[in-house]
């Protein structure tokens, strides 16, 4: 017997690597809506809580839980719920109770706003093994800055103190924007005086659904990120060690998306990564095997940009086909934000080797 | 003896994945992977047996001696104990 938790990531990084190689299904994601009752500036995805199309066209909880039971068939064992915010439905219970029996690990991610008593009573008493809030800001002002909403912030301090007060096992992200940064130290405070892990990230990507968005007005100075990055001994110390010249990983696709990974809008579509929504597979269409299928099928076919074959700085590149493809609707064009990161990072870590 | 309710225990490419289920996740949030000798053992155990049974289990299922059998039945059970997933049911072992 083994897995004490210690050795979790060990035994979650083995699992993963052993479904690739046999292609199994075993981490899902199911982003349950793509609404919001937050409208944060920098979102990827940004549906208004009212929009009442939208809505219309979110899967309902039998259809969740009918391809959560397909999926588990084929052997997934992680699923992570997200949206949107998934307390803005009024039927996620419906769908998170019957999956914690499941034999699944599940995630939660949300806000934390919307959290009322009954909501974490009902979690605690049958809760995901992690949920993970993100904060915004640290004050009312920076709140009402980046998501619109000057309330929230006392709404989802209120909701991580009522869960954390019900057993739920919780974790505090933040990402960071020009709006925010300034209260990354308080945030750290709130996080710590509760005791929870604290989680950062600065990478904003543009819409998944390609709408225009102001991402640059969002966007750390890269100055600013790479400062950060070096402020970080163990991130400073994984870029020094950074070798240009040495032979990198050729699959554009690294990660575990579209080989032992998958992702489903709210809408029911099917793709590698919540970033990739292609080939846009419907499971509750085709049955969830031959959906699978195809997202693996499509996974092989996934190529780098040709520019980037031989680019001198990709060891220290963050781009993936997914970002690729948010930022110019083609996986095979590069996202140029991408590339500024990568040229930063070089200019700032290559002398520290 | 008797392992606690509240667990399931998948195959998943190959591998015996013991998951909680609904609210065991309280006192036991994790996984928990178990070898071909711990999926006959943890089986017998969700029913409820005696060492001896265990024992006897390994040696009809696993080439292996009486001796080895018991020795890894012991050392199971110690981990069961450790990691609390055995009911305490006064049952003798």
């Amino acid at each position: 017997m083994t897995a004490p938790r210690s050795e979790y990531k060990y035994l979650t990084n083995f699992l993963h690597e052993q479904a690739a190689a046999a292609g199994v299904p075993l981490n899902g994601t199911f982003e349950v809506t793509g609404r919001c009752n937050l409208a944060c500036r920098m979102c990827y995805i940004r549906q208004g809580a009212g929009d009442l199309l939208a809505r219309s066209r979110e899967l309902s909880a039998a259809q969740w839980l009918s391809l959560a039971e397909q999926a588990t068939a084929e052997g997934m064992l992680f699923l992570l719920l997200t949206g949107g915010e998934i307390f803005l439905r009024p039927d996620f219970l419906q769908i998170y109770e019957p999956l914690t029996v499941m034999g699944l690990n599940l995630t939660l991610y949300s806000n934390g706003t919307l959290v009322t008593p009954a909501i974490a009573r009902r979690l605690g008493m049958r809760p995901p093994n992690r949920l993970e809030v993100t904060l915004y800001g640290a004050s009312p002002e920076t709140y009402a800055a980046v998501t619109g909403s000057a309330e929230a912030f006392h709404q989802a301090l209120r909701g991580i103190d009522l869960l954390h007060d019900a057993g739920v096992t919780l974790a505090i992200k933040a990402t960071l924007t020009r709006r925010n940064v300034q209260d990354l130290e308080a945030i750290r405070a709130l996080a710590h005086a509760r005791n929870l892990p604290l989680k950062t990230g600065w990478m904003l990507t543009e819409r998944v659904d390609g709408a225009p968005c102001a991402i640059e007005d969002e966007r750390l100075p890269l100055d600013e990120v790479m400062a950060m990055e070096e402020a970080d001994a163990e991130t400073r110390a994984a870029w020094a060690a950074v070798d240009p010249a040495e032979a990198i990983e050729c699959d554009p696709m690294y990660c575990h998306a579209g080989k032992a990974a998958f992702s489903i809008t709210p809408e029911g579509t099917m793709g590698p990564c919540m970033d990739l929504p292609l080939p846009a597979a419907r499971p509750l269409e085709v049955g969830f095997r031959p959906a699978w299928d195809a997202v693996r099928a499509y996974t092989r076919t996934v190529q780098s940009p040709e520019e980037c074959l031989d680019c001198a700085v990709r060891s220290y590149c963050p781009s993936c086909p997914a970002r690729n493809y948010v930022a110019t609707r083609s996986v095979t064009s590069p996202d140029r934000h991408c590339c500024a990161i990568a040229h930063a990072r070089q200019a700032r870590f290559h002398a520290l080797r | 003896m008797k392992v606690k309710s509240g667990f399931l225990l998948r195959e998943i490419g190959g591998t015996y994945v013991l998951v909680p289920l609904g609210e065991r996740v309280v006192d036991f949030n994790g996984l928990a992977t178990l070898n071909d000798t711990g999926q006959v053992l943890w089986t017998r155990l969700t029913e409820g047996c005696r060492e001896a049974d265990l024992v006897e289990a390994l040696t009809s299922e696993f080439d292996v001696t009486e001796e080895e059998a018991a020795q890894d039945v012991r050392a199971f059970v110690r981990d069961l104990q450790e990691k609390r997933l055995l009911e305490d049911d006064g049952s003798p072992l």
